[in-house]
């Protein structure tokens, strides 16, 4: 589902799968476990996603807000050209750093 | 419910192992079906939907394996026990064949009695299952006849001059479009996405409505209108993980201008009179979500006979795993402006049809609406 690297309270987490209600319970408990463990700058690579649907956006920002309320930071990379577009038409680039490939 | 009400698909490659199975399920009062092969079970089990099906793993050309997992991939048959029925015995295997989504594992060479009580219970199971589903489908149906009760119909606010395509991907939608008329005599026309697809999802469309109905004064701008919604959000969806998108077009009949807030939706259409076709876009945050929102509105020119078009992702994004928003929106441009000389309605069931026929099952909630000047 997801390929995740840790180091102290920096990790990526990359998933392997579109980020899609049938993936996501799997993904939000990845990511629940490592704000819980204290990491405070989380990258997401998105490499390997081709789609995100409107429950996957939702994890990610809610990610992001669980982030940002303890003074951490999100990103998001490799982005493909239609994913930052769907991030950049929902002002979500305004909100945390996306970069695309 | 006895025996004889249950049909079991045997799938198995050779002859002897079916007869045994056959002559043993029709002793117990079971009616039988029988397939030589993977591919041939699928389309038994698709064609005359078995209560159960025994699925041998050895075959040739497609093993029980690779039938099972194309079994529980379509929603046709997903719902429909699989029990393995093989000498393999290896725990592997075993644990391959669970994971494809079969219900049970039974090792050749097997006892009467034992695949007769496994099968009776996996039945029993499953006859749970569907009465859980049905009362489940007749509380959707409840709430899907509720929130279509919420939408306005084009019929009951001819002045409005609007026309609309509704469709939910579950009984109940997380869709939700509204019209409300303001004391200037401005209409104000909004569409909304939430995020999911669940009851939660759907208990959510009254409250959007109770706030856009209560903050459509005259006295509010549109972007005023869209941030008492964001307010109304945030309680709601602060803690769930929900966002909305949305947006707003407040079209003044006497000034010839509309204005749109586009909450992170997608852009509006607008096909002018003279069958012009281009995109109103403008920048916006996603509802219920952020503490500080941003709304840029945008006002534009109309005349008498435009229209404008606003649908959520679900009518351009079917079928289009690639997430290319930007095809999508084009497909609809074009289609907006072939079908200008038809009556708004006949325009608005057109463009819906032709992206999505009516008798393909939607993969998400679609709402397409049109409003005439």
């Amino acid at each position: 589902m997801s390929v995740i690297q840790k180091e102290d309270t920096r990790a990526t987490f990359s998933p392997t799968a579109n980020i899609v209600a049938s993936e996501l319970e799997v993904m939000r408990s990845a990511l629940q476990q490592l704000l819980a463990d204290g990491v405070t700058e989380l990258e997401m690579d998105l490499s390997n996603v081709k789609m995100i649907d409107s429950m996957g956006l939702g994890m990610i920002v809610a990610t992001h807000n669980s982030l940002k309320k303890s003074t951490g930071i999100f990103t998001v990379v490799h982005a493909s050209k239609e994913l930052y577009d769907l991030f950049r038409s929902m002002r979500l680039t305004q909100h945390f750093s996306v970069s695309s490939d | 419910m006895s025996e004889a009400h249950h049909s079991i698909l045997i799938v198995d490659d050779i002859p002897l192992n079916i007869t045994l199975l056959r002559a043993m399920l029709r002793k117990a009062g079971y009616l039988t079906i029988t397939a030589a092969s993977g591919r041939e079970g699928r389309r038994l089990a698709l064609e005359q939907q078995p209560s159960l099906i025994l699925l041998d793993i050895t075959m040739p050309e497609e093993d029980g394996v690779t039938t099972c997992r194309i079994l529980k991939a379509d929603p046709r048959t997903a719902d429909i026990p699989v029990i393995f029925l093989s000498a393999l015995s290896g725990t592997d295997i075993k644990v391959t064949g669970f994971a494809t989504g079969a219900v049970d594992y039974i090792t050749k060479p097997f006892e009467r009695e034992e695949v007769l009580a496994r099968i009776s219970l996996h039945l029993q199971m499953r006859e749970r299952y569907v009465a859980v589903v049905r009362s489940q489908d007749t509380m959707y149906v409840k709430l899907n006849t509720a929130q279509r009760s919420m939408l306005p119909k084009p019929d009951e606010m001819p002045d409005a001059a609007f026309a609309v395509h509704y469709r939910a991907f579950h009984a109940a939608g997380g869709d939700f479009y509204d019209v409300v008329r303001g004391k200037d005599g401005c209409y104000r026309y909004f569409i909304a996405d939430i995020s999911g697809h669940d009851v939660d999802t759907s208990l959510n469309t009254s409250a959007i409505k109770a706030l856009f109905h209560q903050s459509s004064t005259a006295y509010n701008s549109p972007t005023e209108i869209v941030e008492s919604i964001h307010r109304g959000l945030m309680p709601l969806f602060s803690t769930s993980g929900m966002h909305m998108t949305g947006a707003l077009i407040q079209l003044d009949r006497q000034t010839r201008t509309a204005t749109l807030v586009n909450a992170g939706h997608l852009p509006a259409i607008h096909l002018s009179v003279d069958s012009h076709v281009s995109q109103v876009e403008t920048e916006g945050d996603i509802l219920g979500v952020f503490d500080e929102l941003v709304l840029v509105p945008k006002t534009f020119e109309v005349q008498k006979g435009d229209r404008i078009f606003i649908y959520t992702d679900g009518l351009i994004e079917q079928n289009n795993l690639n997430c290319n928003r930007h095809a999508g929106i084009k497909k609809l441009m074009a289609l907006c402006h072939t079908t200008s000389a038809l009556p708004l309605q006949e325009a608005v069931n057109a463009i819906s049809s032709r992206i999505f026929p009516i008798d393909t099952p939607p993969t998400d909630d679609i709402i397409l609406l049109g409003i005439e000047v």
